[in-house]
């Protein structure tokens, strides 16, 4: 698909501007009411969903052109959905989240780049990673740990560790725990260790179309070849991809996708996770938007009038992880849940996604802070989530503006709560 | 074109982070294709948009149009083609830096809110202690200081916007500032009528001056109790939604068997005050919200659409109650009511999705999903005025779109879109007529000028109000039948606005109407009726 196949999405904006708040018989206070970090922050129209949609409408008509202004604007937008997710509450027939995206391959295929943006993809193409860390380094997080290499051998759950979680000295112990977690439960995990590379998925939304396919190859064939029915990623981000843009691209993996906290909400459930330590914590937990609304697997290419399409192919949020992390976070002995005001399909954004981190630090920055914000005004002691990007952003911009809540992994969480020993790197 | 010395004096106004010139900027001003008539969505595109986050900068803004010939058009949320420029010249103010609710008056019931506080904030905030707001029928996206200051204002819940000012901040369009009522004698926002200077007929009239008369920078507005939880607890967004009525709230549907019985009993319902909301019901509204898709299909069939049909005259009525015993009362007397008139009524407070009906409608969330049909709508806007005017109107617009659904012109929502509200107990009343189109249908969008032709038509022969007369070429038509009212508007334009530098094209515009492609008899039915009906005619004359 190209921008220019979503045109009727285009036509069919009323201008309502609900994109901009929270849905609306979800408002609970004047100050947590809207959801789009984008407008909130520059406040032109243009920065709304809505007012990308129009531009590039207007730029399909003529009427005015893309230049490094208006490319600048197509990217300061965390790419979290809930623009979308809010205007399909009321509209059947526009993808919003669709042409923001194909908005941005436009801006790509016209040569409007953010240099921010090609220095990630740079560093993607040499060292199969956005962080541009040395390839050779990649599964040093799992040393001494008895994963299996897919590389060689094959398994029962194929773990896909994401670039963060690989590459963050303050992570790493997460993603230890994560597989600690399920190797204690007997559950045969292997990785594709240094071979792993980065899932694509930051380059589809920076808008580099031919980077992303040749990622989503390159697992795609090594899911096939570790004969693996599960694959399991940590990373929310790469959950996301996995689930929606690789079916989009034509590239769907022939195996369950999951994240940690659906498969350990598996186990829970069998009695083969058991959390019996105490966390006498009152949390807030802070939906991922790619575990939530935009983890939403992909329902379909409707080519169609779309407001002939069934209620059920409408990718709207409501498929997205919700349940299991707080159905993990409840487990915790002693701990509690204050819910924020905005949660779930209509959560605020941590910030850091669509490439804003890596091209307006202060903007990813604003973000995370007024979400802190609403942590705060919960009640909440602390805050738990189930990203690393996510996690990343609370972490600098709590340490940064000086607001004290301590956050957290929930994979921490489970592994304190469990007891387990997560061996220390070899 | 705007020179760089304005936009200069305007980044000053407003700091550079809040003015814009740049061409895609300006086109997301100009995309209005909602309540517009024209065959493209566009508008013409602002010369420049500023964003002021105070009064002050308003006025800054207001005065350099004054000194550089420009004009200004203001607007809150910015829905529907009024909002944009009319044409070149012009500079936006898109006012959402100016979000807040500033004081909730608990005791004395009064909100005092920025153009950017919308409806559903507002709403959330007065729920807190107690109260609720006003809540128009476009929905909780929208401001409700747009609403009772500049444009419109009927909702369901019994009252109408302009009814509801208690003070109003006014940039008045030379950038002066004038603050009416009792918060312009420094007394506090509780009385628009004075001690302090009153001119609210002036500032608002009926259809208000749609930023043709100066910018509203703050207001404050009456509320009303609200019996409910104060911050009730809802799951979901819609379909999913999961919540319990309140045990003092009731969701009704009345059903009466014919037009006629159904409006003697509606009305006496709101006489007797027993609404919390009350609207009629029209077949059309909640099918094609609810399941577009099945409607679109269930109207093909001619026996589903004569059974939708025979329970077409009803009324969706919210109750809400402060005790047990005053609920008793109120079915008491609602059970009479709807005896006398050979009605039924059905309890949808306790059927599957009627929490969720009754929470969108109290929340305003219902509104926006009129677009789910054709993704826009277009409205037969009626009077304001007695029941029976109403009524009357209510049965004109059936037979209207009876006939262009049949043509293919939009929608077919069983020619029953129609949404009535009666306020203050019935003392004044409000009748529209939806009709939802695509506006990728060429056929859908060719018919707009003639359905609203014959809506115009309709409202000459029944000698009724027409509220659509803030377009210059309806206001130049009908102001004969209506005193005249464009003259004295102008008149309070050279005193308030002596550079003319508000775009005040749907406060003073008069054009010609375009007749091209309408029905030459209907033309003629028109002109003859016009002729007929200038009752200043011959005293003009004399
Ligand atoms: C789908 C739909 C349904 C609607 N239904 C209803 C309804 O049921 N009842 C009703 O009353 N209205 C209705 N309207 C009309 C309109 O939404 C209302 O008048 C509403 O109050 C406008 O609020 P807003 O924030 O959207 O105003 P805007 O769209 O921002 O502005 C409306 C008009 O008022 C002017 N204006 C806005 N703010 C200011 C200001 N601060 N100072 C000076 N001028 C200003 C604008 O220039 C514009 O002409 C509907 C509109 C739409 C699009
Ligand atoms: S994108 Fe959707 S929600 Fe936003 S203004 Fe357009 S129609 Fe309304
Ligand atoms: S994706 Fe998020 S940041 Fe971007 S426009 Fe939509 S809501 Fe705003």
């Amino acid at each position: 698909m190209a921008l220019a196949d979503y045109k009727r999405d285009m036509e069919g904006c009323s201008r309502c501007s609900s994109c901009k708040w929270v849905p609306f018989n979800q408002i609970k206070s004047w100050r947590f009411a809207k959801n789009c970090p984008s407008i909130c922050r520059y406040n032109f129209h243009a920065y709304s969903g809505s007012g990308r949609m129009i531009i590039a409408n207007s730029i399909l008509e003529g009427r005015s052109e893309l230049n490094e202004a208006v490319a600048e604007i197509v990217y300061r937008c965390q790419l979290c959905g809930a623009c979308d997710t809010a205007c399909k509450v009321y509209r059947d027939d526009i993808d919003l989240t669709e042409v923001l995206l194909e908005l941005r391959a436009f801006c790509v295929e016209s040569g409007e780049l953010l240099v921010e943006h090609m220095a990630v993809i740079d560093a993607l193409k040499r060292e199969d990673n956005v962080l541009g860390e040395p390839k050779e380094r990649r599964g040093e997080w799992a040393a001494g740990l008895p994963l299996k290499d897919i590389n060689r051998e094959t398994c029962e759950v194929f773990f896909h560790a994401g670039c963060r979680y690989s590459y963050d000295p303050d992570l790493r112990d997460t993603l230890r725990g994560a597989v600690s977690l399920l190797l204690d439960a007997g559950v045969e995990v292997g990785i594709a260790g240094a071979e792993e590379s980065c899932c694509g998925g930051r380059a589809y939304e920076l808008g580099y179309r031919g980077e992303a396919a040749n990622y989503a190859d390159d697992l795609l064939s090594r899911v096939k070849a570790s004969g693996a029915r599960t694959l399991v990623t940590a990373c929310a981000d790469g959950y996301a991809h996995l689930r929606y843009l690789y079916p989009r691209m034509g590239k769907e993996l022939p195996c369950e996708v999951l994240h940690i906290t659906q498969y350990l909400d598996r186990l829970l459930a069998g009695g083969r996770l058991r959390l019996r330590n105490s966390l006498p914590t009152l949390f807030t937990y802070h939906d991922p938007c790619h575990l939530g609304r935009m983890g939403e697997p992909f329902l379909s290419d409707w080519k169609g009038d779309k407001l002939e399409r069934p209620m059920s192919l409408k990718r709207a949020g409501r498929k997205g992880v919700y349940e299991e992390p707080r159905r993990l976070l409840r487990a915790l002995p002693g701990a509690g849940l204050a819910e924020m005001e905005r949660i779930r399909e209509y959560a605020w954004c941590c910030g850091a996604g669509g490439g804003v981190l890596e091209a307006f630090p202060d903007f990813a920055l604003w973000t995370a802070a007024e979400r802190l914000e609403e942590a705060l005004a919960s009640g909440a002691e602390a805050l738990a989530t189930a990203c690393p990007w996510c996690v990343r952003a609370f972490r600098d911009t709590a340490s940064q503006a000086g607001i004290d809540l301590p956050v957290y992994d929930l994979i921490d969480l489970a592994v304190t709560a469990a007891g387990i020993s997560v061996p220390a790197p070899a | 074109m705007i020179s760089d010395q304005c936009f200069e004096e305007l980044v000053q106004a407003v700091g550079p982070e809040n003015a814009s010139r740049e061409p895609a900027v300006l086109d997301t001003y100009a995309w209005q294709p909602t309540f517009n008539n024209r065959p493209h969505p566009w508008v013409t595109r602002p010369e420049a948009v500023v964003l002021p986050a105070s009064t002050a900068e308003v006025q800054a803004v207001v005065k350099a149009c004054n000194r550089h010939g420009l004009r200004f058009k203001a607007f809150s949320t910015g829905w529907g083609a009024w909002a944009g420029p009319s044409g070149e010249g012009v500079v936006q103010l898109d006012l959402r830096r100016m979000d807040r609710v500033l004081d909730i008056d608990e005791k004395n019931m009064i909100a005092v809110v920025e153009p950017y506080a919308i409806g559903g904030q507002l709403r959330a905030e007065a729920m807190k202690v107690g109260l609720n707001t006003h809540m128009i029928a476009a929905g909780a996206g929208v401001s409700p200081l747009a609403s009772a200051c500049a444009a419109f204002g009927p909702g369901w819940d019994g009252t109408y916007s302009p009814r509801n000012l208690m003070g109003v901040e006014w940039v008045l369009p030379d950038g002066e500032v004038l603050r009416l009522g009792s918060a312009g004698s420094g007394l506090g926002w509780f009385c628009a009528d004075g001690p302090g200077p009153s001119l609210r007929g002036v500032m608002r009239g009926k259809a208000g001056g749609l930023s043709g008369n100066g910018v509203f920078t703050a207001c404050a507005l009456k509320l009303f109790p609200w019996p409910g939880p104060p911050r009730p607890e809802i799951k979901g967004l819609f379909y999913d939604m999961e919540l319990e009525l309140p045990w003092n709230f009731r969701l009704y549907l009345l059903i009466f068997p014919d037009r006629r019985s159904w409006a003697e009993a509606t009305y006496s319902v709101s006489r007797e005050g027993l609404d919390y909301n009350v609207m009629k019901s029209p077949i059309g509204v909640v099918p094609v919200i609810v399941a577009p898709r099945l409607t679109r299909k269930l109207a093909g069939f001619p026996n589903l659409r004569a059974a939708l049909s025979s329970i077409q005259h009803g009324t969706m009525l919210i109750m809400a109650a402060s005790s047990a015993g005053e609920m008793e009362y109120r079915d008491a007397v609602l059970r009479e009511i709807v005896n006398a008139h050979s009605g039924m009524i059905m309890d949808f407070g306790a059927m599957a999705l009627g929490g969720t009906f009754w929470w969108s409608v109290i929340s305003g969330a219902v509104p926006p999903m009129s677009f789910r049909a054709g993704g826009q709508m277009q409205s037969g806007l009626g009077p304001d005025d007695a029941w029976d005017t109403a009524v009357a109107w209510d049965a004109s617009g059936e037979e209207i779109k009876r006939e262009w659904i049949a043509k293919g012109g939009c929608v077919d929502d069983l020619a029953d879109a129609c949404v009535d509200m009666l306020w203050e107990d019935g003392t004044i009343n409000h009748s529209e007529e939806l009709w939802y189109y695509d506006p990728r249908n060429e056929a859908h969008v060719a018919a707009l000028k003639g359905m609203a032709f014959d809506f115009l038509l309709t409202a000459m022969e029944q000698c009724t109000d027409q509220p659509w007369n803030i377009f210059p070429e309806q206001r130049k038509l009908i102001a004969p039948l209506q005193g005249r009212f464009n003259r004295w508007q102008r008149e309070l334009a050279r005193a308030f606005d002596p550079c003319s530098a508000a775009d005040a094209s749907l406060y003073l515009g008069e054009e010609d109407m375009d007749f091209s492609g309408i029905e030459p008899g209907k033309v003629e039915e028109l002109r003859r009726l016009m002729q007929e009906r200038d009752w200043l005619r011959e005293e003009e004359a004399r």
